[in-house]
């Protein structure tokens, strides 16, 4: 055991963090001059600093960071290095929302840019209590249950978003298409400040879980036996990943993969101690977002890509990379 | 004197009564083996003693108060459980196994990292530290997570409560009886330990005493050489046994002939 | 210093200037109305709707009109950013505003009346109101001379496929729908709303005489059939088939009426006999 491993870990991470956060703020399609990210005003590029840029970066490190910190704690306690929080119902439960939204309630998302994130959130919330509920026996979750309770709603949301997708018209369809292809482009500091209690809060409270999920890796009983509070930390989890990944993803859209692979990356390089891989699961979803969504931003600029096909177009390849890498060192 | 006893406790599994009316009682300092056949309720038994599953009848008394009225936090203090098999699918290493039972013992910091290399080399996995969990063998693991009970269980060992479901089935011959001496040492510490064994004679050579358990109840208890008749093991194990006396130390030795043909139906 | 003065030079310049000089212009129809006024030189970015005329796809790339970028619009450094009322996503939209960008938000509708109210918009906006005068006399004057139909019951259908993906028949609500009630025709897809997929056996139900695509959607079906059930109808039995540029047909841009005049012209040509 090397205490200083996980040092080095966090001194590069945070260092990476800083770089890709100021790469963001450097790039995209107007060229913002140094006097103008220093408080410039009036000029196209302060402006397009302080209304788009700043925020931008934030919300991707923010939502990154919560798929990722989510990622990792479902994963632990799953005990299942699969899960990630399209397994809880969090995501298709925001689907659902979004799709509802566009389609029954079409006028109000035109009349405030909160009205989509609202229904998205709603619908992440409503979803993973339904799971919980269904995986619930005499006040205990069950984990196995939990597990194909989240694939039968999973189900259950896909069936619905079928439907209304069914009854959507042209333009609803192509709204929706694009709210689930994922995008940090519209992120101003209203989904920033919207998304930033939720995700400060939960992550917070699963940083402050990491013992008992790494009590939990042995399995409830004995978990439960090392004197773990095992139901109150599978609710707590379960509840701060719903409002952590419902909160940002609802402003970003769909966004998958950074909570599978983040914490996998952080596994390879310092183990499965959750008191490291929560935090550093934050940090790595974090750079991993920010930086894909540069790529978004230039790619194709004065267009944009949406950051979900980046995402995957990088990760995927990635992960692949570190799996095979990774191959003699268990998991 | 704090004793571990059961009172008037019927168990069940799956709405199912698997032990009904059991009374007993367990001191301190001794150490308790529960034997009997598969499906007798052993392990049920082990987890509602050790207050982690609720009897359907009945109480557990742990120095007088209800185990179910003891603070889990203050339970996980003073009683350790080791199970016939832990999984772990997320890459820790051994060093790490064992520090969770320190740290479940309220240790921080450079004091946890001392109690759990101390267990590693009491439970003899010093050299396995560093060593990834999922590429130890069975018994090694198993090994492991005997390290992390020690490191749970404080250095006092009175007032302690130690259970042992089927703790080794997937060890060698050496280590069966390294594991169940340290085991019988820390009940002449002091604690009270409860063992669940299939193998009689590891049984008769570590326990105190003897509980057999068969279909619906409980069929003998006492000390091993009172326990340990012919007659009971065979109506508890349907089995034909002879029991001699061990050759060095006088003790019961079990041995079995043959199984007895299943009785036709009444 | 120095930005402040070129800011303060740009700001008056603004506001000197008759009419905007770089123009970001969002949707097909709005691209095409700002050249035929005459000023496509203005113009320094397009959506990727905006195919015509031909000059105006080789200008900077903003992308898909109800996924903008901001940030994207902002670095072409526009005076004016023209957004047809499909433009989005709203948050992008805001972010325009905050970045103080100018913007002329179009109005909607598929009929002449509303393209004519557009065209004055652009023209307004752009200083070009004798010019945009001029086009929509010409739109009425088109649209006025449709040829009344001979048969008001012409039972037409309107078929596409995006990306030579399943084909999707129009329903009410749609420009196709407009364009063949404008035409004087009877859309049989009118019984459901939006774009929708079509069951052979439905199709067969509905029996068009005429089917109606675009130029597109042909390129796109290289083999095969252009809607499964076809040729079990009265449109597929005697291969009527209509094919006409989308943007022209239903852009509802300034070339509508002589579009609608064309397509009312083609469907006449069939001479359907009357009945049903």
């Amino acid at each position: 055991m090397s205490p200083s491993r996980p040092a080095i870990l966090f001194f590069f991470l945070i260092l990476a963090s800083v770089a890709v956060t100021f790469v963001s703020l450097r790039t995209g399609a107007v060229e913002v001059t140094w006097a103008e990210m220093l408080g410039g005003e009036g000029s196209t590029g302060a402006r397009v600093f302080r209304v788009m840029r700043v925020p931008r970066a934030l919300m991707g490190f923010l939502c990154g960071g919560a798929l990722g910190i989510c990622g990792a704690a479902l994963q632990g306690l799953f005990r299942n290095p699969l899960a990630d929080p399209a397994l809880v119902g969090v995501s298709g439960g925001a689907s659902l929302g979004a799709v509802g939204g566009i389609v029954f309630a079409g006028p109000l998302l035109g009349a405030s840019s909160y009205a989509l994130p609202v229904c998205a959130f709603l619908g992440a919330l409503a979803a993973t209590f339904l799971v919980q509920a269904i995986a619930s026996q005499n006040g205990r979750v069950l984990v196995s249950t939990l597990l194909l309770a989240g694939i039968a709603v999973n189900a259950l949301t896909g069936a619905g978003i079928g439907w209304m997708v069914y009854g959507a018209n042209d333009s609803q369809l192509r709204d929706f298409t694009f709210w689930s292809l994922g995008s940090l482009a519209g992120t101003g500091w209203h989904s920033v400040f919207s998304s930033l209690p939720f995700v400060v809060l939960s992550t917070v409270l699963l940083i402050w879980r990491g013992r008992t999920l790494n009590a939990l890796s042995l399995g409830e009983s004995d978990a439960w036996h090392m004197g773990a509070p095992v139901e109150s930390a599978k609710r707590s989890i379960l509840v701060a990943s719903a409002l952590a990944v419902g909160a940002s993803t609802a402003f970003t859209g769909t966004i998958g993969f950074i909570g599978l692979v983040a914490p996998h990356v952080v596994r390879i390089f310092c183990g499965a101690d959750h008191r490291v891989v929560l935090p550093a699961s934050f940090l790595v979803g974090g750079c991993l977002l920010t930086g894909a969504d540069v790529l978004a931003r230039i790619a194709r600029a004065p267009a944009e890509v949406p950051v979900g096909i980046v995402v995957a177009t990088i990760g995927a390849p990635f992960f692949v990379a570190l799996l095979m890498r990774g191959k003699g060192q268990g998991m | 004197m704090n004793t571990l006893a059961a009172e008037n406790l019927s168990l069940s599994r799956d709405g199912r009564t698997v032990v009904g009316g059991l009374n007993f009682s367990v001191p301190p300092g001794s150490l308790l083996v529960v034997a009997g056949p598969n499906g007798a309720g052993k392990s049920t038994l082990l987890r509602v003693l050790s207050g982690e599953l609720p009897p359907s009848q009945g109480r557990v008394l742990f120095g007088g108060r209800d185990i179910a009225s003891i603070p889990h936090r203050e339970l996980a203090r003073r009683r350790v459980f080791l199970a016939q098999q832990s999984e772990c699918r997320l890459p820790f290493l051994a060093c790490e196994m064992a520090l969770l039972g320190a740290e479940a013992a309220g240790h921080r910091g450079r004091a946890a990292r001392e109690r759990a290399a101390a267990a590693l080399e009491m439970a003899g996995v010093s050299h396995l530290g560093s060593r990834m969990m999922s590429k130890l063998s069975g018994g090694e693991q198993q090994r492991v997570h005997w390290a992390r009970v020690l490191a749970q269980l404080d250095e006092q060992t009175e007032d302690r409560l130690v259970f042992l479901d089927e703790p080794v089935s997937s060890l060698d011959l050496a280590h069966q009886h390294e594991l169940l001496a340290r085991a019988r040492r820390l009940a002449k510490a002091g604690a009270t330990v409860v063992a669940v064994l299939h193998d009689l004679n590891l049984a008769a050579r570590y326990a105190d005493e003897l509980l057999l358990l068969n279909d619906g109840g409980m069929q003998s208890h006492g000390a091993p050489a009172q326990v340990l008749e012919p007659e009971t093991i065979s109506r508890v194990f349907q089995v034909s046994a002879q029991v001699i006396a061990h050759p060095t130390d006088g003790g019961p030795l079990v041995v079995v002939k043959d199984r007895i043909p299943n009785e036709p139906a009444e | 210093m120095k930005w402040v003065i070129a800011a303060l030079a740009a700001l008056t310049s603004a506001a000197l200037a008759e009419a905007p000089s770089r123009i970001v212009s969002v949707g097909g129809a709005a691209t095409e109305t700002v050249f035929a006024l005459g000023a496509g030189e203005t113009v320094v970015g397009v959506d990727t709707s905006s195919v015509y005329p031909e000059k105006a796809t080789a200008l900077p790339q903003v992308g898909y009109q109800r996924m903008l970028s901001a940030e994207g619009i902002a670095s072409l450094k526009p005076d004016l950013v023209i957004l047809a009322a499909t433009a989005g996503p709203p948050a992008a939209i805001e972010q325009l505003e905050k970045l103080g960008i100018p913007m002329l938000r179009l109005q909607e509708g598929y009929n002449v009346g509303a393209t004519i109210a557009r065209v004055q918009q652009i023209g307004t906006a752009l200083g070009r109101t004798s010019q945009a005068d001029e086009i929509c006399r010409k739109i009425q004057a088109d649209a006025t001379a449709i040829p009344s139909p001979r048969h008001p019951t012409a039972r037409v259908l309107f078929v596409m496929s995006a990306g030579g993906g399943a084909p999707l028949v129009a329903g009410s609500g749609t420009a196709a729908d407009a364009v063949i009630t404008l035409a004087g025709a009877k859309n049989v897809g009118g019984d459901f709303s939006g774009y929708k997929q079509l069951s052979p056996e439905a199709l067969v139900a509905l029996d068009p005489e005429v089917v109606v695509t675009t130029s597109r959607t042909i390129k796109a079906v290289t083999s095969g059939e252009l809607l499964p059930g076809l040729a079990q109808t009265a449109a597929g039995r005697n291969a009527r088939l209509i094919v006409m540029d989308d943007l022209y047909l239903l852009g509802f841009g300034p070339r509508v009426g002589e579009a609608l005049a064309e397509f009312s012209k083609k469907l006449a040509d069939y001479r359907l006999s009357a009945g049903r």
